[in-house]
């Protein structure tokens, strides 16, 4: 207790130190103009603000404003500082030593003077992200660092167990405060701090709103200067097609992924500038292999065969897309151009059925051993958009066909996430999942990553896999993972762990008046400290 | 073989224009239709097989037949060109990468292709010392040492080191591998010996790569289109490049259990640009003579010529319709002063050409068609077109949407051309059908091609690689790009691992 207590008072003498109790914001001096408020709409809502719980796409936009990692990635696709001003490798690739800024600072939460960032935070960020009991899907990805030791305040050395490909871009991860959880053990959702969380970045949370709107606030302090636009604010829409309207009607400035529908609409006002951003993305059916229905690989296939994707993604999306073959998206590095996607082809899913023993019953319901073949289908109900109604409902009209009994159940986000990520109970989801440009799909089908809240939701397990999955990790040859990642491509679309359906256009649309709008094409706002609205262009 | 000369613009933008105002044909769903409909889509490759149906054709319907064609291969030629500048961009920087691997596992083909690209970037000087590696490595296989050396006699041939060049390719001469054989061919071809009857030695090669009918490796079949295209025998290539799977790679080096590594032919897509570009002169020289065709045959003419780079042939054409006092509509009669312009400059005759181009422009400057092609004519010209870029870019801040696709397109190339990529992929975005953005039906191949390159030079890559994606069905030989793009890439990308829920 004693020890607890002089640790922190060394961080508030720091803080004494390193912040000036004459509060001055850090201009920029890039041509911007302070001031303004930008009301960006989101489809759906975030589940946690924090970086480390989190795993979904929205509240990795909001923690990319609020937060900071050792080093960011800019546009060139060069890794540039951040919170480590410099840094030296070591040890043949086996140590990286940070040095930190002594100019950046923890958000204030309200009453409180804001406390300087040092190592503590980079070693505690690091344990409480790799504890066991942390809910967390990050872990599988820094497990190459054997550990992390503090050599001053302002100074972190990691070890790494092996060099590994791109090693100094995984440090891009978010630094979140020592003192910022409840727990300091461990972090689950349901710390505080996942709700209400502070960090180092342009943006601070002010509050969430009844609406569930995220109120984001300018940090004066922040280390790069204080972010042009004065406020952020995060509106959710249940409804796409609303929250294009919405912008058409000026109440929000920004939409983060637009319809595919409605792009013409806004191609066609030249009040909108649309702007392309390749995240790389797929939609999918994922099955759980957890049911002996849907274990035998036949049966998987034969869904595949079963739907026509050409016809949905036509008749639903304006055939704003693309088929995929597997797991990874045609933009990426990593796609096997020489598989190509299963054609429709309902004959074949029949034979495939009953190959793998199926007959059909007396109400057409194929069965197996007395068991109909008969599956529940969970949709988030965020996701319920018309165009999704239409593929779900497709999809099980078109399983219908070859005698398969799907049920629809669409489920309130958070609800829907607890079932197919903690509770496993389901049998078929259809949902998207989005990378970063490793294209790195070893969370979502290597067998250790079958467990609560971790990526791998439908257990899939196949030694194969896993094996090319790890030696894919301690490859120092970038020609060498290409080949094992198109060989994991073949295999994994091979065995169908999931029907991979497609890949959308993604388009962001913004009102003319935001000024210099870079976007990342993954995290979105890591360039958001630099827009700006003139004043003659605010309200 | 380098299509398109300098002097001389891609007057494409207004091909659409006229196929439009060519008479229907009579039967619908004939092979000349179906082109049509092809060729309105931007299917060049599929407008094309009217070739094969050319025989079946009504008399009647010749004119329009070779017309339609003829506009197909010009599309083609001019794609492929570019497509092939682009290759050896990127093509360049992967097998960089790949090459530049040490250890046990280390590519030896990689300097093998790397001189091949240096070669179609005419670089003879740095080639050669790849070739050199390679001819000098004791672990290659004969072959490739052997296909080394050809090249290697080329670069030398090219570098006025003639004595040095015959020793490298006596050495070589006995051989009967089919692709070194094949690479003597091309590199004779290519150095103008025509005496060594190249065509003869392609024969040669095709006929020994396998039994009668399977027309062997993919670098026997580039090397021969261009041989055969150099030498004038179109149908010969023409038929090899009809059951020629464009996506196939050229070799395969399998360097352990997971690792292997896939080298496409760079001369394949040059190959097909020369091999395009010359079956357009000839089939528009065809719809010329025809009746009712001649005007816009003649027009078009003019382009095929310009886009080979022949000028005076180019100048020839235009002025050939004038002579015989062809009664051109205004809007062609515009075209014809804009080839007239573009191939005066070419020719040398600057001012009369810069003039003219000035001229027309004025009388015509809200035309966005011709002031797009009259950037595309400036993009030769080093100075003097302030007053014309700021008529086309009053033109493109007025249009949004496909609508404009045009003007946004020529802008956006000449911004590319000065390496000003922002301001690039400004006009080229909003050029683009965004409702259809990888679509070669919507948008204009080229555009999309530029497109590639723009975002290929800012680093997205995965712009770059979904519209590749997105053209592989008509074009696969887009198939090099996108290996070697997705190598760099894979060395380029820069991400901590992230997967999220969307």
């Amino acid at each position: 207790m004693k020890g607890k207590q002089i640790t922190l008072l060394a961080i508030f003498a720091l803080a004494a130190l390193c912040i000036s109790s004459n509060v001055q914001a850090l201009t920029r001096n890039d041509g911007g103009v302070d001031g303004g408020l930008l009301n960006y709409g989101e489809y759906g809502r975030p589940a946690t603000l924090d970086p480390i719980t989190s795993n979904d796409m929205i509240s990795l936009r909001v923690s990319e404003l609020l937060f900071n990692g050792l080093v960011g990635i800019d546009e060139k696709q060069e890794i540039v500082p951040e919170l480590a001003e410099r840094w030296e490798i070591s040890d043949g690739g086996r140590a990286y030593t940070f040095y930190l800024r002594r100019d950046a600072t923890w958000h204030a939460r309200a009453g409180e003077e804001p406390l300087p960032f040092t190592a503590d935070d980079v070693v505690f960020t690091f344990r409480i992200m790799t504890h066991p009991k942390t809910i967390t899907p990050l872990k599988v990805r820094y497990e190459f660092i054997d550990g992390v030791e503090k050599l001053d305040d302002f100074t972190v050395r990691f070890r790494l167990k092996r060099p590994i490909l791109n090693a100094l871009a995984k440090f891009s991860f978010k630094i979140i405060p020592a003192h910022g959880p409840a727990n300091p053990e461990f972090l689950t959702r349901r710390d505080p701090f996942v709700h209400q969380p502070i960090g180092t970045g342009p943006y601070m949370l002010k509050s969430i709103t009844g609406d569930r709107e995220v109120v984001l606030e300018a940090n004066e302090r922040y280390f790069k200067g204080r972010p042009h636009v004065d406020r952020f604010v995060g509106k959710p829409f249940a409804d796409q097609n609303i929250m294009t309207q919405a912008m058409m009607f000026n109440a929000i400035d920004m939409i983060i992924l637009v319809n595919p529908r409605n792009i013409p609409e806004i191609q066609g006002d030249r009040r909108f500038v649309l702007q392309p951003y390749n995240a790389l993305s797929y939609s999918f059916f994922g099955y759980n292999l957890r049911n002996p229905l849907l274990a035998d690989r036949r049966v998987r296939q034969a869904f595949t065969f079963a739907i026509n994707r050409r016809e949905m993604l036509d008749s639903f999306f304006n055939g704003q897309g693309t088929i995929i073959s597997g797991p990874f998206a045609p933009g990426s590095w990593a796609y096997n151009l020489d598989v190509l996607p299963l054609q429709y082809d309902p004959d074949r899913a029949r034979d495939l059925l009953e190959e793998a023993g199926f007959r059909p019953g007396q109400d057409g319901v194929m069965e197996k051993d007395g068991e109909q073949l008969s599956l529940t289908l969970k949709v988030p109900i965020e996701k319920e958009s018309e165009a999704v109604k239409r593929v779900v409902l497709a999809f099980r009209s078109y399983l219908r066909k070859i005698g398969v009994d799907v049920r629809v159940e669409f489920k309130e986000w958070l609800s829907w996430k607890e079932d197919v990520f903690l509770s496993h109970d389901f049998d078929i989801i259809f949902a998207s999942w989005v990378f970063d440009d490793s294209a790195d799909i070893s969370s979502l089908f290597h067998s250790a990553e079958i467990g609560p809240w971790k990526n791998n939701f439908g257990a899939y397990s196949n030694p194969e896999v896993d094996s090319l999955i790890v030696e894919s990790k301690l490859t120092l040859d970038h020609e060498k993972r290409r080949t094992i990642y198109r060989k994991l491509h073949d295999l994994v679309a091979e065995e169908s762990p999931y029907t991979f359906l497609w890949t959308l256009t993604n388009y962001a649309a913004y009102q003319k008046k935001v000024r210099h709008v870079a976007i990342h094409p993954y995290k979105y706002f890591s360039f958001a400290d630099e827009w700006y609205i003139l004043e003659e262009d605010r309200p | 073989m380098r299509v398109n000369g300098a002097g001389l613009a891609r007057l494409f933008l207004i091909l659409m224009w006229i196929i439009a105002a060519t008479p229907p044909g009579r039967a619908s769903g004939s092979p000349v239709e179906r082109a049509v409909t092809h060729l309105k889509a931007n299917r060049y490759q599929d407008a094309a097989s009217l070739y094969w149906d050319l025989p079946s054709v009504e008399a009647s319907e010749s004119g329009k037949a070779h017309m339609i064609l003829g506009i197909s291969c010009l599309n083609s030629a001019r794609l492929y060109g570019e497509l092939h500048d682009l290759s050896i961009d990127v093509s360049l920087n992967y097998l960089g990468k790949v090459s530049s691997h040490r250890g046990r596992d280390r590519s030896r083909l990689a300097n093998l292709y790397m001189a091949e690209v240096l070669m179609a970037g005419q670089d003879p000087d740095r080639a050669a010392s790849y070739y050199q590696e390679v001819a000098n490595d004791p672990g290659a296989a004969t072959s490739e040492r052997d296909v080394a050396r050809a090249g290697l006699g080329l670069a030398n041939f090219l570098l006025g080191r003639e004595g040095r060049a015959e020793k490298l390719w006596s050495s070589v001469a006995g051989s009967s591998d089919p692709e070194v054989l094949s690479e003597l061919a091309s590199a004779f071809a290519e150095a103008g010996l025509w005496n060594r009857e190249p065509s003869g030695v392609c024969d040669q090669a095709l006929s020994s790569a396998g039994r009668s009918g399977d027309p062997g490796p993919m670098r026997v079949r580039s090397n021969c289109i261009g041989v055969y295209t150099r030498a004038g025998q179109l149908d010969k290539a023409l038929e090899l490049v009809r059951d020629l799977d464009m996506k196939a790679f050229a070799d395969e080096e399998k360097l352990g259990e997971n690792k292997t590594i896939r080298f496409y032919s760079i001369r394949l897509l040059d190959g097909l640009a020369a091999l395009y570009g010359k079956t357009s002169i000839d089939l528009l020289g065809k719809a010329f003579n025809a009746r009712n065709m001649s005007g816009a045959a003649g027009l078009y003419l003019g382009m095929a010529y310009a886009q080979m780079g022949m000028a005076a042939e180019s100048l020839a054409a235009i002025d050939s319709l004038n002579n015989a006092g062809e009664q051109l509509a205004a809007p062609q009669m515009v075209t014809a002063k804009m080839i007239r312009a573009g191939a005066l400059h070419a020719e040398g005759r600057e001012k009369e050409g810069f003039d003219l181009l000035t001229r027309t422009v004025r009388e015509n400057s809200s035309d966005p068609r011709l002031v797009a092609e009259a950037v595309l004519i400036c993009d030769t010209i080093d100075s003097g077109c302030g007053e014309i870029l700021a008529a086309a870019e009053n033109l493109a801040g007025r249009r949004e949407g496909w609508g404009s696709a045009g003007i946004n397109l020529s802008l956006g190339r000449h911004y590319a051309r000065r390496s000003d990529w922002q301001k690039a992929l400004t006009f080229l975005e909003a050029g683009r059908d965004k409702s259809n953005k990888n679509r070669i039906e919507y948008n204009d191949p080229l555009l999309l091609v530029e497109l590639a390159r723009a975002y290929y030079r800012t680093k997205k890559y995965s712009e770059a690689l979904e519209i590749f994606f997105g053209m592989s069905g008509q074009f696969p030989a887009v198939r090099q790009l996108q290996n070697a793009l997705q190598g760099v890439y894979s060395v380029e990308q820069k991400s901590a691992g992230d997967v999220k829920v969307l």
